[in-house]
């Protein structure tokens, strides 16, 4: 079932692309959905429902791509390891927002949402919630 | 000790110099302020409240408070178990993605510490002094390649990591409209139940249930006093030259100096000038405001009230949590 959604929504990606939906720099992408959230990376989208533009990102980053700053509404931590992924409202991994555990699925509340400026990836899990 | 473990019980560090400092300064602290408006007070430089405050966080945030590096265990524990499970299902995988204990910790202060502490500094420019932490920032700086889908987990490893999509349970928030899905199934949930001793939808409801210390700094943030002393402290703030709403926003300050640190506008000299400015000013406002001590009695009082209230949960959590680091302890993981 989720391979048969995983060819639709690469074939909805790639024609999405086509139609020329904006990309956001570095390592984002298109529009997408959780089910092209690839394991390793974690997902950020525009949206509250894990859809829209998203960014992914599989490393620590200083500063996101200014294309997707503050536009963080829903988020997949779908790394391999147990660290969480901590998101800053200022570059350099300033001033914590919010932190998501491994595996977890965060509708990001209103009063966190659309601060995202950088990230980092720690083992740092207590209270993420 | 490598660098990281000392960033890492930011809380503790900075509330135990908090203590330190204010034995020495003692009574010799003047109430004097901004002018700004609000109930000065320096009670929270006694040590006392911080002292008060450290125990209510380790309560609530067991083991994080009393073991820097348990996270850590906890979090390779977590990743082994999932590695082994999804080779036992079949697949071929890479090895499991344990971390060291330089990959926690932050540069700059934590919520806690920002709010409910006031020092000669923030811990910035000290850490800059560490080559191993500038190469760390640098290594953020460098610009990522766009995803791509990883050659080496096969297609169907999400599905055997979480299970189906009817294995994920959702926890809405309570008091506000965010909320957050977590699998029970698949490998990560057989995984969470072998790690804490109880079936993995126990211990997520638990987690959840349970207060944390950041949920009480929030509501202590929230209170009117606070509200009212935090405005206060806004003006003085200005005053001083900071444009600053709430603790929270000295952080565009530490930001600008590592920005600044980076691309050479800024040494280590003049991070160190700035930051000792802003923390007395931070300082001296939150004496001259009341801010200071209205939010460490506020956090007590809000702590006290949800320890006594989730009194159980907060056991049954902790009781989870020695099995897993009972677990890891015996399996003695590392990268």
């Amino acid at each position: 079932m989720k391979k048969i959604s995983n060819r639709i929504v690469a074939v909805l990606t790639s024609l999405a692309m086509l139609l020329g939906v904006s990309f956001a720099v570095g390592a984002s992408s298109a529009s997408a959905d959780d089910n092209t959230c690839w394991s390793t990376y974690t997902c950020w989208w525009a949206n509250t429902n894990f859809t829209g533009t998203y960014y992914a990102s599989g490393m620590d980053q200083s500063q996101w791509p200014s294309t997707f700053q503050n536009k963080d509404k829903s988020v997949w931590n779908d790394g391999t390891s147990g660290q969480a992924i901590h998101v800053f409202r200022y570059n350099l991994q300033v001033g914590e927002v919010y932190c998501v555990k491994k595996g977890s699925k965060k509708t990001i509340p209103s009063d966190e949402r659309n601060y995202g400026s950088s990230h980092r990836w720690t083992f740092t899990t207590s209270g993420c919630l | 000790m490598d660098v990281h473990d000392e960033r890492l019980p930011v809380t503790r560090i900075a509330l135990r110099s908090v203590g330190v400092a204010a034995c020495a300064i003692g009574l010799l602290v003047v109430v004097a302020g901004c002018g700004s408006g609000g109930t000065p007070s320096d009670e929270f430089l006694s040590g006392g409240l911080a002292a008060e405050i450290q125990q209510r966080i380790d309560t609530l945030d067991y083991p994080a408070g009393q073991n820097n590096l348990a996270d850590m265990e906890l979090a390779n524990l977590q990743t082994q178990l999932i590695h082994d499970c999804v080779v036992a299902e079949g697949l071929k995988v890479p090895p499991a993605d344990l971390v060291g204990p330089g990959q926690g910790g932050f540069l700059a202060p934590d919520h806690s510490t920002i709010w409910l502490t006031a020092g000669s500094d923030f811990g910035v420019a000290r850490q800059l002094q560490d080559p191993r932490v500038v190469a760390l920032m640098r290594r953020t700086e460098q610009a990522e390649a766009a995803p791509t889908k990883p050659t080496d987990y096969p297609d169907n490893y999400d599905d055997v990591v979480y299970g189906a999509d009817s294995d994920w349970i959702t926890f809405q928030d309570p008091n506000d409209d965010g909320s957050t899905q977590v699998s029970i199934g698949g490998c990560f949930g057989k995984a969470t139940e072998e790690m804490y001793g109880v079936s993995a939808e126990t211990y997520q409801r638990t987690y959840y249930e349970k207060p944390w210390s950041e949920q009480v700094l929030e509501a202590a943030t929230a209170a009117k006093p606070v509200r009212a002393a935090t405005g206060h402290w806004s003006d003085c703030m200005n005053d001083h030259g900071y444009a600053t709403k709430d603790p929270e926003e000295l952080g565009k300050y530490m930001s600008r100096w590592l920005s600044g640190f980076l691309d050479g506008s800024m040494s280590i000299d003049k991070v160190t000038s700035a930051e000792r400015e802003l923390a007395a000013a931070d300082k001296d406002c939150k004496t001259s405001s009341g801010l200071g001590t209205a939010v460490d009695k506020a956090f007590i009082t809000e702590a006290d009230k949800v320890i006594k209230g989730k009194e159980g949960v907060i056991t049954e959590y902790r009781k989870m949590v020695d099995h897993a680091l009972a677990l890891a302890k015996k399996e003695d993981l590392a990268p």
